[in-house]
This record gives C-alpha cells, sequence and structure tokens, in this order.
C-alpha cells in the first residue's frame, strides 16, 4: 500500500449499518480524514449477499444521496477501497488501521479499544432494545472513545475532534476473576 | 399447612437471593464422590454473548475440570465452532479432550404462531431437562433467554435436592444502568452475579463488581 493513513470501518458481526457507512462516503467526512492524511479506507459491511453490496456501491437501487456519494467516491482517485461483507480475522484488519470507525457494539468497541486504536463509534438509534447509547456514552465519559449519532453534522464535529483527541488507554481486564469465582463456587474454596 | 411451611424452608434453605453470594461455602452434597472430578456447564447464548463468554473464560484452565459441557442454541453453528476451538486450543492436541455439546431448542422464533409455539416452548424445556440431567457442579452463562429456562431447571432439581449446582451469571457489558430481562428473572436463583459497571451493584444489592472483565 502507497503512503497515507487507513481508517478501517466496521458494522459488526450481525446487522448491516449502512447509515454509518453513508456518513463516512459523506464529502464533508472524506474530506476531514483526508486533511488528517489519511487515503485507505478499509470497509467491513455486513452484507452476506455481495450483489446487494456491489449494488450499494455502484449506486444501483439507490437513492441519489448514496449515488452521488459512491460516483463522488470513485471519481476521487486520491482514495483507495478495500471492503467485505465479514472477517474471521478483524484483529488484524484493526491493527492496520490508524482509525477505527465502528457501530456501537460492544464486542467492537472492545476489538479495538483492546488494540488501542483511535475510535470513533456511530450509534444506531434504530436498534430496538438499544443499549448503545449508554455503553458509548460511558465510555467516552472515560475518554476512551469518541461517539456519534447517526447524523451528518455530529459526525462531522466528532471527526474534526480525532487529531487532538487524547484518548486513553482502557485497563486490561483481569483475565483471572472469572476462572476464580468458577474455582471457588467449585471446589468450595474461599 | 405443614407442608406448605416445609416447602418454605427448603425454598430459603435452598434459594440463594437469601444468602449473601459466597455464604454458603461448606456443607455441599457431593453428588460427584470424588473430589478430583468437577463437571463445569458453560451456556453459550450466541452472538455477542457467546463473545463475551469466550472473553471471560480466555485464562480458565479447563484441565481442572474432568468434563467441561458446552450448551448452544439450535442452528447456532458459529458457538460450538468457538467451542471446539478452545477445547483445542486449550489441550494443545497432548490427549482426545474430554467434553460434551448439547443442543438446546430455542424457545421462540420470531413470528411463530400460538400452537408452535407451545409446541417448541415444551421442545425447548425437554432439551434443557435432558442438559440439566447430567447435574453440573456448575454452570456460567450470560444470557439471553435460553438460559433463564436451564437456570431454572436446575433451580427445580436443587429445591428436590436432586443436585447441588451452583449457579454464576456475568451481565453483559452492554447493560450500564440496569439488568437485563434474564438478568432480572436470575438474580434470586444465582449464587453468584457479576456486573461490569458500578452504577449496577448501587442499585442490585447482591451483585459484585470488578472491573470491565471482556
Amino acid at each position: 500500500m502507497s503512503s497515507g493513513k487507513t481508517v478501517f470501518v466496521t458494522v459488526g458481526a450481525t446487522v448491516p449499518f449502512d447509515e454509518m457507512i453513508q456518513l463516512v462516503l459523506a464529502t464533508r467526512s472524506r474530506q476531514l480524514l483526508h486533511d488528517q492524511g489519511f487515503r485507505h479506507l478499509v470497509i467491513q459491511h455486513g452484507h452476506r449477499d455481495e450483489k446487494k453490496w456491489s449494488n450499494i456501491i455502484q449506486g444501483v437501487e439507490l437513492d441519489d444521496t448514496w449515488t452521488d456519494l459512491v460516483k463522488e467516491f470513485e471519481l476521487d482517485d486520491t482514495w483507495t477501497l478495500d471492503s467485505m461483507a465479514y472477517s474471521e480475522d478483524i484483529t488484524s484488519l484493526i491493527n492496520q488501521a490508524d482509525l477505527v470507525i465502528s457501530h456501537a457494539g460492544t464486542g467492537s468497541i472492545l476489538d479495538a479499544l483492546r488494540l488501542q486504536k483511535p475510535l470513533v463509534v456511530v450509534v444506531n438509534s434504530q436498534l430496538m432494545d438499544n443499549h448503545q447509547l449508554e455503553v458509548a456514552h460511558e465510555f467516552s465519559q472515560g475518554g476512551y472513545l469518541l461517539y456519534s449519532l447517526v447524523d451528518q453534522v455530529s459526525f462531522e464535529c466528532v471527526l474534526a475532534q480525532v487529531p487532538k483527541f487524547r484518548f486513553q488507554t482502557l485497563p486490561e481486564a483481569s483475565p483471572s476473576i472469572i476462572p476464580s469465582i468458577i474455582d471457588q463456587e467449585t471446589f468450595l474454596l474461599s | 399447612m405443614l407442608l406448605l411451611i416445609l416447602l418454605l424452608i427448603r425454598l430459603i434453605l435452598v434459594l440463594p437471593g437469601i444468602h449473601p453470594p459466597g455464604a454458603r461455602k461448606g456443607g455441599r452434597k457431593t453428588f460427584n464422590n470424588n473430589r478430583n472430578q468437577a463437571h463445569l456447564m458453560i451456556l453459550l447464548g450466541s452472538g455477542g454473548h457467546t463473545g463475551e463468554m469466550l472473553r471471560l473464560l480466555k485464562k480458565l484452565d479447563l484441565n481442572k475440570y474432568s468434563t467441561r459441557s458446552w450448551v448452544y442454541s439450535s442452528g447456532d453453528s458459529i458457538s460450538v465452532k468457538k467451542a471446539k476451538q478452545f477445547e483445542e486450543e486449550s489441550n494443545k492436541g497432548d490427549k482426545e479432550p474430554n467434553y460434551n455439546l448439547y443442543e438446546v431448542t430455542r424457545a421462540r422464533k420470531v413470528g411463530e404462531g400460538l400452537v408452535s409455539t407451545i409446541l417448541s416452548s415444551a421442545n425447548c424445556l425437554f432439551s434443557c431437562l435432558k442438559t440439566v440431567q447430567t447435574k453440573p457442579d456448575t454452570i456460567i452463562c450470560n444470557g439471553p433467554g435460553t438460559c433463564v429456562i436451564i437456570c431454572g431447571v436446575v433451580f427445580i432439581y436443587k429445591f428436590l435436592g436432586f443436585a447441588d449446582t451452583r449457579i454464576i451469571y456475568v451481565e453483559s457489558l452492554a447493560r450500564v444502568n440496569s439488568l437485563s430481562l434474564s438478568g432480572n428473572l436470575l438474580l434470586p436463583l444465582c449464587d453468584r452475579f457479576i456486573v461490569q459497571w458500578p452504577q449496577l451493584i448501587k442499585k442490585y444489592p447482591r451483585t459484585e463488581y470488578y472491573g470491565i472483565l471482556v
């Protein structure tokens, strides 16, 4: 890969989240990322049906906004794009990235924070029984990540904060707690 | 009347919710006569639940437990794959790993009608009974719904004196300010109940907090 930083966009292992991808592809967002030295975009989009994704990226069956975005993106040869539906090895994709933009699922948040990558999460407010906002808010209180709603202005605001934001390192989870509780209960240790 | 009082006494003796966590230490009935034999049952709730469970157990020495049972919901091939992977990695191919896999039928699929819901619920209960029949020493779970049914069945076994299984529940990291439905239902039945955000220990006195564990 040529020079320039990489941004990895991930929707997680459960459902697609096109609204988030749309936020990232938007002209203003791209400009902001470009200004920060990003040149490579890697998207894990969650469309098991590859056709659906290629339709999206080619602007077929989509509203005008999408079509325009994608066309613009393709004309913009300062970027490279790589995409996949899912990945068995999210860890190495995150490792190669300089910034992770993710949905607010706890699994994805932890994957990025454990690898100590700057992280922006987008809260999917359309999910039922939604605790993503609470989780995102709680982590942002600790300075571990920045979060945005599905809203272009709020997303741009957050992207603009990325370079100067001091991302805190999440304390290591103590891996022996649960095993020792299981031992206590099983072998009746005190 | 006498029977009712006896049942109540039994309930008080058995119900973990009445005792502080870790209080019932000694005096465990040994259903497995050999103390070197321990049976651990791990419930994999699919999706994010399975993900969190495997992170929780990352440093668990499986060899301490002579029998391991992994329970998954029907159709959840990802959890099966991950359980096998976990077993193989911790065994490093030394010998044939000694573990069981149990499939539990889902209680209700989305959009199912009434009759088939009743049928599949019965089916679910039956598969849970079959699983619990193995009388594990300890069960660890973290939701969702199916683990409530399994733990409910375990509790009935305990009430009747058929088993002395300890139940450990770890609430999902996604729950910041309130417990999940499964968590709420299982709180009184669990011997240990671990949460991952400090707000929750203030609200639910029996819970334990040790920071983020996943």
